[in-house]
């Protein structure tokens, strides 16, 4: 039977994508020749190489077996919603709403989280980062603002 | 005397209260992320890089040194006390490190730590004392043919010879020149990949990108992993005096390591997390009872740590006086000094030459402030270590928020590290190093400019560039590395037993 190492084999795949996607890209742009290169020509060349890098990474990956290392969703969402629920918050209702957000939502992160020790330090964040941020280095940051 | 008077220079640049007070701040906040487990120096200096963006470069970088070298100092209590490096050059601190805490003799460990960084710390400034101004004498009659010659030595170097999967290394550092592209491009100044977002015209923030990669990531990959904490043993004051034993023991192999701490991080694009596994291995190897080593050995701890930090102030050495980051921490740095509008290179040292000298003592100021702050601190950061990492990551994550948002006041790039962390994380599962990519997106654009310079000189006529003798030799040097490491990657291939 064949062997693949799926690690290597989605490596090369990503390498493969971006070195695609910037040499396609490069042709929106001009080339130019050697001696005077256009935007475009730097991309193309990269681009390129990368796409040489993502076959032989995807080649190496027939042969041998590695598991792949299990992607960790919970807490993946819990960390990049919690900075989306401060770049959304931040601009509509101030800080001390959108760090009390960013707390709250990063803690779902941890698998026993408990809703009083979420309330809590959320609290106390808040009130820690508008005391630092705004109190003390004067950040242009709002601390309250009315959504409406 | 020239040179004293050039060190003098440095230091009266750097040394102001303003500066110490900013560098305590630094030292104390580095030690506090390092300390986390899980997050290493590089996430930590990436993540405190905005709040050093008010002020005046120097005091920035000394400030940012403070930071690296509590962020290392931190990432050693933390391999020492739980064996859990922070970051691949605290890996060797805990074949002997976690032993010595098992023995009960943590407090010795982390002292000797401290003393070898600071050793290994002086050894590199002064070669750089020594070197520096000879290199950029050299460097200053270099065109962009021996300029582009040396940035691709310093990437393929970086990216293939401390990896074990030197490919995935070099697709790594084409992803961030690759990223570097985006906005707009120097000569024409059509903007490039923008995806026609006005924000990317100016390229890539920085430091979303730093954040993103390495911190988001880090954070990402280590909220699970460390929700049990073992016993932490107590570390008091009096538990730090080593006995004249272990002061005996440690001397030489700390000079050893700070002489090839500095030899590695003078070569460009060898980082510091090679410097230590040498140090380790030669001491090994030096020793007259090697079977001592990691049951407790205090030498292995005082070579790689002195040869650790020799390598990074070594490393100053290409990245002040080429231009050539020798370390992924440089090329943190090197980015700050960027988006501060200070270009390091040979003309900084005779145009500039107080912040030259003022940069070159920083690190060493950082490393002074470290001995006088931490000792004494040593009792927090065991408590710190003792809080539950599921309290104190959701302050981290805040921080960042807040951190990149100051930056330019603007929610896009709080996006921005949503984007790289994801992609961080993902490159992380496939087992890709990071490093590389920053060290790309900073020389990229560097090499981009040079590369067009030198074909405009040359009429597009590459053979051009091997007729001068120093592109020449440092692309067949270039060309060498790679065809070595593609002859091990092909041999390595050929041995592995699971192809049946």
């Amino acid at each position: 039977m064949l062997r693949i190492n799926r690690t290597e084999l989605l490596g090369g795949l990503v390498v493969l994508f971006f070195g695609l996607y910037f040499f396609i890209g490069a042709h929106d742009y001009r080339m130019g020749t050697a001696a005077r290169m256009g935007p475009g020509y730097v991309p193309y060349v990269l681009g390129m190489i990368q796409c040489g890098l993502g076959l032989v990474i995807t080649l190496g990956a027939f042969g041998s077996s590695e598991p792949l290392r299990r992607l960790e969703w919970r807490e993946m969402l819990a960390v990049t919603g919690a900075l989306l629920a401060f770049a959304l918050l931040l601009p509509r209702m101030g800080l001390i709403a959108a760090i009390s957000a960013t707390t709250a939502v990063s803690m779902l992160g941890n698998r026993d989280w408990k809703v009083l020790t979420i309330l809590l330090c959320a609290a106390v964040m808040s009130l820690l980062c508008w005391l630092v941020f705004i109190v003390l280095l004067g950040l242009p940051m709002q601390a309250f603002r009315s959504p409406f | 005397m020239d040179l004293l008077q050039n060190i003098m220079i440095g230091f009266e640049t750097a040394l102001s209260f303003e500066t110490l007070l900013y560098c305590f701040i630094g030292v104390f906040l580095g030690t506090f992320f390092g300390v986390l487990p899980g997050i290493g120096s590089l996430a930590s200096i990436s993540m405190l890089l905005p709040i050093t963006y008010y002020l005046d470069p120097v005091t920035a970088l000394v400030m940012l040194a403070g930071v690296y070298y509590g962020a290392e100092y931190g990432g050693s209590t933390a391999s020492i006390l739980l064996n859990l490096p922070g970051s691949p050059s605290n890996a060797v601190t805990c074949l002997d490190g976690y032993p010595m805490t098992q023995q009960g003799r943590a407090g010795v460990a982390l002292f000797v730590t401290t003393i070898a960084s600071f050793v290994g710390g002086t050894f590199g400034i002064v070669a750089l004392y020594a070197f520096g101004p000879l290199i950029v004498y050299w460097a200053l009659a270099f065109g962009p043919a021996e300029y582009f010659a040396i940035l691709l030595f310093g990437l393929v170097a970086a990216s293939t010879v401390s990896q074990d999967a030197p490919a995935k290394g070099l697709a790594m550092v084409v992803l961030g020149m690759l990223l570097g592209t985006v906005g707009s491009d120097i000569d024409s100044g059509v903007p490039r990949y923008h995806l026609g977002l006005i924000e990317l015209r100016d390229g890539i923030s920085f430091i979303a990108l730093a954040m993103g990669l390495f911190g988001i990531s880090e954070i990402i990959m280590s909220v699970r992993n460390s929700t049990s904490r073992p016993f932490i043993q107590k570390v008091t004051m009096r538990s730090m005096i080593p006995t004249r034993e272990d002061t005996r023991q440690s001397i030489l192999p700390m000079v050893r390591g700070s002489s090839i701490g500095t030899f590695f991080g003078v070569l460009p694009g060898i980082g510091p997390s090679i410097a230590t596994f040498v140090a380790y291995a030669i001491e090994k190897r030096a020793s007259k009872t090697p079977e001592r080593f990691g049951k407790g050995a205090v030498e292995g701890i005082a070579s790689p740590e002195a040869a650790n930090n020799a390598a990074v102030q070594g490393s100053f050495i290409p990245t002040f006086t080429l231009g050539i980051p020798g370390s992924p921490a440089m090329a943190v740095m090197m980015g700050a000094l960027l988006i501060h509008g200070i270009t390091p290179g040979p003309q900084l040292m005779t145009q500039n030459p107080q912040i030259f000298w003022g940069l070159a003592a920083s690190f060493w100021i950082g490393n002074v402030l470290l001995l006088v702050l931490n000792i004494p601190l040593i009792g927090l950061w065991v408590r710190l270590l003792k809080v539950p990492y599921h309290i104190l990551y959701p302050a981290v994550v805040c921080f960042v928020c807040i951190g990149v948002y100051s930056v330019a006041n603007s929610t896009f790039d709080v996006i921005m590290v949503i984007l790289f962390g994801v992609l961080g994380y993902a490159l992380r599962l496939l087992r890709f190093e990071l490093a590389p990519v920053l060290i790309g997106f900073i020389l990229g654009p560097m090499l981009e400019e040079s590369f067009k310079r030198a074909m405009l000189i040359f009429r597009g006529d590459y053979m051009r560039l091997l007729e001068r003798p120093i592109s020449a030799t440092l692309l067949a040097l270039t060309a060498l590395i790679l065809l070595w490491t593609a002859w091990t990657v092909v041999r390595d291939y050929r041995k592995r037993p699971s192809r049946a």
